[in-house]
């Protein structure tokens, strides 16, 4: 037997001496840990990302690979690549049946699955040594995706000028034993619980919310079932389905750039998914067509004279939707991206190119 | 090396027949081991006492565990009052309902607002430093006396990725070297007050695993020998100092942003930050700082008003002896506990209601072989024989000793000095460089306590002095002390 070994073996070992509390449920050397029904189990964590588009994750910045470094010679050979998780997210688990992932940042379910919780071996390490797994630590989901959050946050506030998009998590209280998660945006308070459904595949958001007049709610890809009590608190029945882990949303190797670039705006256009609410062949979506818009008049709200779209307004408008909207487009809708001005350029780059049909 | 391992696992395997509570003395304290309830591993991310009088620990993978201390280290009955942490690493306890906790992505409070006996109400106090995803990101924190906090927010590690999505904002130029700044304030020590409102403090450190405000109100915190620390460092944190680790410039609104602060010249580097207040030498003292705690006053024996710094990468906790010259903290530094059954990984520390006792906290925190656990060392009745405190004079050292001289050590050929000093540089750690050896001629008398050691020639800017006292019956034998500036009179 290898010394090292025993060693670890042994400390493990000693770690299962001691006294009992009262009937307790800590999470302890097993690095699956569940949940049920009646007490379902929360934690904070890394998670892994399994697809989700930079609409979803709009509040959240971009990083780049890096190059490689040697504390002895400097920048050296080869990359360095991030990989694709969520770093601030809750899980639930109600068990076998559901489990669930909660962002922060977003202030939104992000994913539901169902099957086992986590595996989080990668990142609590192996009982024995105690390591972690070097350069990917992040803890797997032990079943098949249900649901993965698409498209802008489901919930809107219509009543109130919203001038930033960016929600703030306030905390959660555990409401027999499922957490309700609070966040605001702007003056509202928006509160959300979510527990399994009655048929299988279902899940409810039960939502109360406080400080505004009017909500619109609209999952995108989904089912939804929405039962109002009020208009401002009022549940969702959602409708998951079986869905595959997919990386789609990686930003190709040549794309990680310093300097801005046509193709790398293309590429930005699906990834941070403009192309939900922008056609570039003419057509109205949620905003309005990219076709034709750089160097042509806009109507803006509110505004008498019509303005020039030159760079500056393009740079403005998606920085920060807010401070020109666009006739018969409702304000507050386009989230703003806080992104570098390398992209922000190279999206303005692509923006010149798309002339009128 | 085999037998070695032989021997650790015969006495690991004794404790575990024994129950656990291994128990070592040495000169005025005692050692026992606090053993876990069934499969819960200890991995001790932050430590304190709640009003009442229990020990309440948060574990790493999630939990915070609360239990009342009983004098049979065996005995301790641990219930849950927390759960579902992402690795936390700084507790302050307000009251028994109530507990603060800096975890990785947030400072959070944890309400039992029922009465229950658990947290209901998880409270978002604070997120305002960014999350890259990377393992290393961890923090720790200090109550600044008025209801807020200072949080110590560390850097990520080069053996580890970042997220394609982080929190905050992301920095190319942050991003590169060993360990580094790639997200919003790392490398900082933030301030949020009452209110939650967080305003940048200062900056430059690599991973300073523990941050402490003193009973004076003076702020502390140490970091881990690495890049750009040649060796372990204590610093004294004042406002907008910059102490060395340049990673963290990027959030600096003042540096340029698409500047490489790796890439400042060593002239620029030198002038811009505060050295350490001490340096804790890696091979003989400390290898890995994390929290520093001062010693209460009166209940712990002798050494009231001092600071000790325990090692995260090391069986010991360094004793800090500070004093200001011309007006700037620097001092000395040796071994509270070195070896003698305290574990590896020690990480945070508490000391009991009644001051008599010193609970560590005990982690590797999944970046290296298991080191586990919760230790007490408990001050007994004995007396203790040390030397209390190594000084500056104009012309020397001046040790202060817990009684009379004893006569053991009034006789020159008792002391051996040397003096080297490091460079840090962005290389990981750093040579002892310049080491010679320092005459001790004589020992003189200053009163029934004290003792002077003149020393010619003596060099500031960093240079240590290790004195080596060859005498037995004294606790500690081995002390640095770390010039920065001369005392001039
Ligand atoms: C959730 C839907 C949504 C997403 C996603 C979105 N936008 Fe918008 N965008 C809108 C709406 C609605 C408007 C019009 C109202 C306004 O001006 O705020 C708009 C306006 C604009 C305008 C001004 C257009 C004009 O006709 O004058 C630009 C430019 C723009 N968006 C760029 C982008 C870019 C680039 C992205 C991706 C990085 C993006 N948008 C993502 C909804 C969206």
């Amino acid at each position: 037997m290898n010394g090292k070994t025993s060693i670890a073996l042994t400390v493990a070992m000693t770690w299962a001496v001691g006294s009992l509390g009262a009937e307790e449920r800590w999470v302890t050397l097993d690095n699956e840990p569940l949940g049920s029904p009646e007490k379902p189990l929360v934690l904070r964590t890394y998670f892994p990302d399994p697809g989700l588009g930079r609409e979803v994750l709009a509040n959240h910045d971009l990083s780049y690979r890096a190059r490689k470094y040697s504390p002895g010679k400097g920048d050296v050979d080869g990359f360095d690549d991030p990989i694709r998780g969520i770093p601030a997210a809750i899980g639930v688990n109600f068990g076998a049946g559901f489990s669930y992932c909660w962002d922060t940042t977003e202030c939104r379910l992000l994913f539901a699955w169902q099957g086992g919780f986590l595996k989080m071996e990668n990142y609590w390490g192996n009982p024995e040594s105690g390591r972690r797994k070097p350069f990917a630590y992040l803890p797997e989901l032990d079943g098949p995706l249900i649901y993965l959050a698409r498209g802008p946050h489901p919930l809107v506030i219509l009543d109130d000028f919203v001038e930033s998009h960016a929600p703030a998590f306030s905390g959660y209280r555990l409401v027999d034993e499922v957490p309700e998660f609070i966040y605001r945006l702007g003056k509202a308070t928006i509160r959300v619980r979510i527990v399994p459904g009655e048929k299988p595949m279902t899940f409810l958001k039960q939502y109360v919310v406080e400080g505004a007049k009017e909500v619109a709610y609209r999952e995108t890809g989904y089912r939804d079932q929405i039962e109002k009590e009020t208009p401002l608190t009022f549940s969702v029945t959602v409708t998951g389905r079986l869905e595959s882990e997919s990386s789609s949303g990686e930003l190709e190797p040549e794309y990680l750039t310093d300097k801005p670039n046509l193709e790398w705006g293309k590429a930005l256009y699906t990834q941070l998914g403009c192309l939900a609410c922008h056609s570039t062949d003419g057509t109205r979506g949620h905003g309005p067509t990219f076709a034709g818009t750089f160097g042509s008049e806009r109507k803006i709200t509110g505004v008498e004279d019509p303005v020039l779209a030159d760079e500056a307004y393009l740079i403005e408008s998606i920085k920060n939707p807010a401070a020109k909207v666009v006739e018969s487009f409702p304000p507050g809708y386009m989230p703003p991206y806080p992104i570098p001005d390398d992209q922000v350029q190279s999206l303005v780059l692509f923006l010149q190119t798309l002339k009128n049909e | 090396m085999n037998t070695v391992s032989t021997l650790l696992v015969c006495v690991f395997g004794l404790a575990l027949l024994s129950g656990g509570g291994e128990i070592r003395a040495e000169d005025g304290y005692r050692l026992e081991t606090i053993p876990f309830p069934k499969g819960v591993p200890p991995e001790v991310g932050a430590i304190g006492f709640n009003p009442s009088g229990e020990l309440v620990v948060a574990l790493r993978r999630s939990d915070v565990l609360i239990a009342r201390p009983t004098e049979d280290p065996n005995q301790f009955e641990w219930r849950l009052f927390a759960s579902g942490l992402h690795n936390a690493c700084g507790m302050h306890v307000v009251s028994d309902q109530e507990v603060i906790i800096s975890q990785m992505p947030e400072l959070t409070r944890l309400v039992d607002t029922n009465g229950d006996g658990s947290a209901d109400w998880y409270e978002t106090l604070n997120a305002s430093w960014g999350m890259s995803g990377n393992y290393h990101e961890t923090n720790h924190l200090t109550p600044d006396g008025e209801g807020g906090y200072f949080l110590a927010i560390g850097t990520a590690s080069h053996n580890g990725p970042v997220f394609y999505n982080v929190r905050g904002t992301y920095s190319k130029t942050g991003r590169r070297g060993r360990n580094y700044s790639a997200a919003s304030w790392k490398g900082w020590v933030l301030h949020v007050d009452a209110d939650g409102v967080m305003t940048p403090f200062c900056k430059g450190f690599r991973m300073h695993n523990g941050i402490l405000r003193d009973r004076n109100g003076n702020l502390w915190a140490g970091d881990n020998q690495g890049d750009w620390r040649a060796t372990t460092p204590f610093y004294h944190l004042k406002k907008n100092q910059f102490y060395g680790h340049p990673s963290s410039l990027v959030w600096d609104p003042e540096w340029d942003s698409s500047r490489d602060p790796l890439k400042v010249s060593l002239q620029e580097w030198s002038a811009m930050r505060t050295p350490a207040a001490v340096l804790l030498p890696h091979d003989i003292m400390n290898r890995s700082a994390s929290e520093p705690i001062q010693i209460p006053e009166s209940g712990f024996g002798p050494y009231g008003g001092q600071i000790l710094l325990p090692d995260n990468n090391g069986k010991r906790i360094s004793r800090l002896m500070l004093e200001e010259v011309d007006g700037q903290f620097q001092g000395a530094c040796t071994h509270f506990w070195n070896e003698n059954g305290l574990n590896l990984g020690n990480n945070r520390v508490v000391f009991s209601p009644d001051r008599g006792t010193l609970y560590v906290g005990q982690t590797s925190r999944g970046w290296g072989a298991l080191a586990e656990g919760v230790q007490r060392i408990i001050r007994t009745k004995e007396s203790v024989t040390d030397i209390l405190t190594m000084s500056l004079t104009p012309n020397g050292f001046r040790l202060r000793f817990t009684g009379p001289v004893p006569d053991s050590v009034r006789d020159p050929g008792t002391y051996r000095m040397k003096s080297y000093r490091y460079e840090d540089g962005p290389s990981y750690g750093g040579e002892k460089l310049d080491t010679i050896k320092v005459a001790i001629p004589k020992v003189l008398r200053v009163d029934d306590f004290t003792v002077d050691l003149p020393v010619e020639g003596l060099k500031d800017g960093g240079h240590i002095y290790e004195l080596s006292v060859d005498a037995e019956g004294l606790r500690s034998n081995v002390f640095c002390y770390t010039i920065n500036r001369l005392r001039k009179e």
